[in-house]
């Protein structure tokens, strides 16, 4: 059996620096699938009169992680050959998985810069770019580089998505979605259907019978949830359905009164506010919008319960937002709700430096109070690493 | 305008809390840093030129605004926060009233997460000196005005 290098995957961002992920691991497994169906696709185009690749053609090719170099997550992919496949590759006169290799390359370096997808990339095989970066995050990429080098095109969230909608008109993305189970059903598959706290969207969920079971109790007591899975976006982005759950988490019995933080409810405070006339704080100053303080206080409810937070202390700004505040060691966080314009902008500050991260979210978006809650929550808890 | 700036010695500053940012018993770091309206200066007073209850009285019964207390902070606190304070009088007319002590902590340069951040060291430096006027033992758990 020999090996050769074959590929060079550079993973790019801040949760690749000490090491590999294991979460990313399964991009490496879409890579192979990935170049695989672009050889079959290229085998195709130069055979036009063969139905069908030859026997052994998917065996002949197999990626092996060769070891994963510092400096950032870098696997290096080897090409594992035996007598069989390289039997097999004698005969088909022309390696068309390096060529795959460099076709995957260049199409992906086209789209970042805004050219046409080279024609020789198989349009069947865009699909399989649907698999592969899957577990990026939106600041991250993987570098797609030929062997020995680090140097390539570089494989990000966006150019996933303009690949894959080349070919399909709706593509999947990981999703964590914050919201109540509103009904359940076994037939004609299982699954139940989740209205999410901020967009109060319905979304059909396809689950499994863990998962299944865990979504009936929510129902019945009436818990937000937590999803993490797979949603399916039409191209315009809109989220309209999960395809895949690999959890959904509950807080059962989970109370005010068991919680830290503020010891008046958040429903409480956030409903205060209704009290404020205009001008409360200057001339300027808004009264609020009953039905939208109804609304940011489920949306602080699902975020404070879903991450494990305290009950924040809520306040309004002068400006007629919402803020709510959480005291913690070392990061002090909070987040302002212009329930408006639906938008919101967090700030951690950490105590001791005055370092200050912020991030600003749409909460109209399908996910985006999750986001909102897990950067509140990675820096409250102590588990940012950044 | 030219405004002489505060020396480090200069003692604490006193700030007026609008009684809907205090929840519990705990004051919102928005209280410590100027609002959208304010042109980046945080108005204080000078404990050389006044007395925590007196800001109080001149800034609730002088001026008719709301205050539910008298916090401080100290310049070498602003200073910590890479702030200066400067003294800013208020004149009457213009002003409703005259203010003496009145002064500023100037955040411009700052970006809006830069004046969050010196906001929450600001507040936990007041916090720890607690409210000044009225004393907390007189009110102990009653910081939070109901409205």
């Amino acid at each position: 059996m020999a090996r050769q290098e074959f590929a060079t995957l550079v993973f790019e961002g801040d949760r690749f620096k000490a090491a590999m992920p294991v979460q990313a691991l399964p991009e490496l497994a879409a890579y192979q699938e990935l170049v695989l169906a672009v050889a079959k696709g290229l085998f195709a185009a130069r055979n036009p009169q063969r139905k069908n690749v030859p026997r052994g053609f998917a065996d002949s090719f197999r990626l092996v992680l060769d070891r994963v170099e510092g400096g950032s997550a870098v696997p290096v992919l080897l090409r594992e050959t035996t007598p069989t496949s390289e039997g097999l590759l004698g005969k088909l006169g022309h390696d068309f998985y390096d060529q795959a290799r460099d076709v995957v390359e260049r199409s992906i370096r086209a789209v970042a810069e805004g050219r046409e997808i080279p024609s020789e990339m198989p349009r069947d095989a865009l699909a399989k770019f649907n698999a592969f970066g899957r577990t990026l995050a939106d600041d991250e990429a993987i570098v797609v580089a030929p062997p020995a080098s680090r140097q390539g095109a570089r494989y990000t969230r966006e150019i996933r998505r303009k690949l894959v909608l080349h070919v399909r008109s709706e593509f999947e993305e990981p999703v964590t979605l914050v919201g109540w189970v509103v009904t359940v059903g076994r037939e004609p598959a299982l699954g139940f259907v989740l209205r999410t706290a901020v967009t109060y969207q319905r979304l059909d969920v396809r689950s499994s019978n863990v998962v299944f079971e865990r979504a009936v109790r929510a129902l019945k007591e009436e818990t937000p949830v937590l999803l993490v899975g797979t949603g399916l976006f039409d191209a315009t982005g809109k989220l309209t359905k999960v395809t895949e759950v690999s959890d959904l988490s509950s807080t059962e019995g989970d109370t005010d009164g068991e919680r830290p933080g503020c010891r008046v409810s958040l429903e409480e405070q956030v409903r205060s506010l209704e009290g404020l006339a205009p001008g409360w704080y200057d001339a300027d100053s808004p009264a609020f919008d009953p039905a939208a303080l109804t609304w940011t206080a489920q949306l602080f409810r699902g975020v404070v319960e879903s991450f494990d937070l305290p009950t924040p202390y809520v306040y309004p700004t002068p400006e007629g937002e919402v803020r709510a505040e959480w005291s913690g060691e070392p990061w002090e966080v909070a987040v302002i709700v212009d329930t408006r314009t639906r938008r919101s902008e967090a700030f951690a500050t950490e105590v001791s430096t005055g370092e200050v991260h912020e991030n600003s979210f749409t909460l109209s978006e399908a996910g985006a109070e999750s986001k909102m809650g897990r950067f509140l929550a990675q820096h409250f808890h102590g588990r940012f690493a950044g | 305008m030219s405004r002489r700036k505060l020396d480090l010695e200069e003692g604490v500053l006193f700030r007026q809390v609008h009684p809907t940012f205090m929840r519990d018993g705990r004051a919102s770091r928005q209280a410590f840093r100027p609002t959208k309206k304010d042109e980046g200066f945080l108005s204080v007073a000078r404990s050389t030129l006044t007395t925590a209850q007196g800001a109080y009285h001149l800034h609730t019964v002088g001026r008719e605004l709301q205050s539910v207390g008298t916090w401080g902070i100290t310049v070498q606190e602003c200073a910590a926060e890479e702030l200066s304070a400067y003294e800013a009088p208020l004149e009457c007319p213009p002003e409703k009233i005259a203010d003496p002590a009145h002064a500023v902590v100037d955040f411009n340069g700052f970006s809006n997460g830069q004046r969050e951040a010196k906001a929450v060291g600001l507040a936990r430096a007041a916090e720890a000196r607690r409210r000044l006027y009225p004393p907390p033992d007189d009110d102990p758990k009653g910081d939070d005005i109901p409205f």
